[in-house]
């Protein structure tokens, strides 16, 4: 479920790394699907930094 | 030619320095034969001499204190490993001071002739044709020098011994110019000049097997004058400009477009806790930016990562 819309801008060499990540698989079909799944997944390789922020309720 | 085979040998004398034809996969040897004596260096390609070696890229790919197992690089848009340091028995080398030259000791000293590396570097590559101009910094061998809290760099006193040795493996021919450094008024040499042993022998298979690397690019984007727009080295000393000049930028324009990236609520609150960190930027999209970038980093990219995220 989407609560919030973030957006960002992003130029035409960094649509290309994200065109390889999308090729890549596992991440999302989309530009933004995969930048929120690195997000994600970077929140979760430093759980200092996002200590007290639970994603298991609303 | 027979492994360890000794090709060339010859002492440098304090004031003195060397222009030396390395060959791919011969290797050189400085070594000390008093108490703690520094080494600048430069070297160039033996059949391009436009191409040197870069104290930057070798900076930021091997940090302040480059030793063995440490590479040598070529400036851009080259950059090549000139050389692989295969032996330190030290490992305290700089490449962050430049070379000392004459108008620094009678700047800072009042010397108005002084040994200086830029004089002894440039008197050596003269041998081949090349000019003062020409020299470029160095690969300072044994200098020991730190950086204090506020940034600023310091010299500590030179610790090789008599003996003491580096040993370099070149990658493809270069020639290699190092020179005894001029600097006796600093700890470089603790404060006396002493002379350098210099030797170039063959490499051995298995130093080959273990270091040699490719001698042809391995990137598109080591680049070589058959990619260069302009392929002739200029030939006058005045600059005038080109009329038939039109602008040419290889990436341009740089257009950004929007990215939607949807968060549930638990997601967002992970963007809040980031933004109560600190460090990763103020508004929504600069703190989404910076993580996601970061964890492309931490994942996807080669050699040394740099990045401290949220620092």
């Amino acid at each position: 479920m989407t609560d919030r819309t973030v957006t960002i801008e992003i130029n035409q060499q960094q649509e290309q790394m994200l065109d390889r990540l999308v090729a890549e698989g596992g991440l999302g079909e989309t530009h933004g699907e995969v930048i929120r799944s690195g997000f994600l997944r970077f929140c979760e390789d430093h759980p200092d930094l996002v200590d007290g922020a639970s994603r298991d309720d609303d | 030619m027979a492994e360890r085979e000794v090709v060339f040998e010859h002492v440098m004398e304090p004031g003195t320095g060397k222009a030396v034809p390395v060959h791919r996969g011969q290797v050189l040897r400085i070594e000390q034969l008093g108490k703690g004596q520094c080494a600048d260096f430069n070297a160039f390609n033996l059949h391009d001499y436009k191409e040197y070696f870069h104290t930057g890229r070798t900076r930021h790919l091997h940090g302040l204190f480059p030793s063995e197992g440490d590479m040598l690089w070529s400036a851009p848009p080259r950059e090549r490993p000139m050389f692989t340091i295969i032996r330190d028995t030290v490992g305290t080398n700089d490449i962050q001071y430049p070379r000392c030259t004459g108008f620094l000791y009678e700047y800072q000293y009042g010397f108005e002739q002084h040994t200086n590396c830029h004089d002894i570097l440039a008197e050596s590559i003269r041998e081949y044709g090349l000019t003062p101009d020409d020299v470029h910094d160095s690969f300072n061998f044994w200098m020991h020098t730190g950086v204090d809290d506020e940034g600023k760099l310091y010299i500590k006193r030179m610790l090789a011994k008599e003996g003491d040795h580096v040993e370099l493996l070149a990658h493809f021919d270069v020639l290699a110019v190092p020179n005894v450094c001029g600097a006796d008024i600093f700890s470089t040499s603790n404060f006396e000049l002493k002379p350098l042993k210099l030797q170039v022998r063959e490499s051995t298979s298995e130093e080959r097997e273990r270091w040699l690397q490719p001698e042809e690019r391995q990137y598109r984007n080591q680049r070589t004058p058959a990619d260069f727009k302009v392929k002739e080295i200029k030939a006058t000393r005045e600059l005038e400009r080109d009329e038939s000049y039109t602008v040419d930028w290889p990436v341009y324009p740089i257009v950004k477009r929007p990215v939607d990236v949807p968060l549930s609520a638990p997601e967002y609150r992970l963007v809040e806790a980031l933004r109560a960190h600190g460090g990763f930027g103020d508004d929504d999209g600069e703190i989404v930016r910076h993580a996601f970038f970061s964890w492309w980093i931490e994942h996807y990219m080669r050699g040394p990562k740099q990045h401290h995220a949220g620092e």
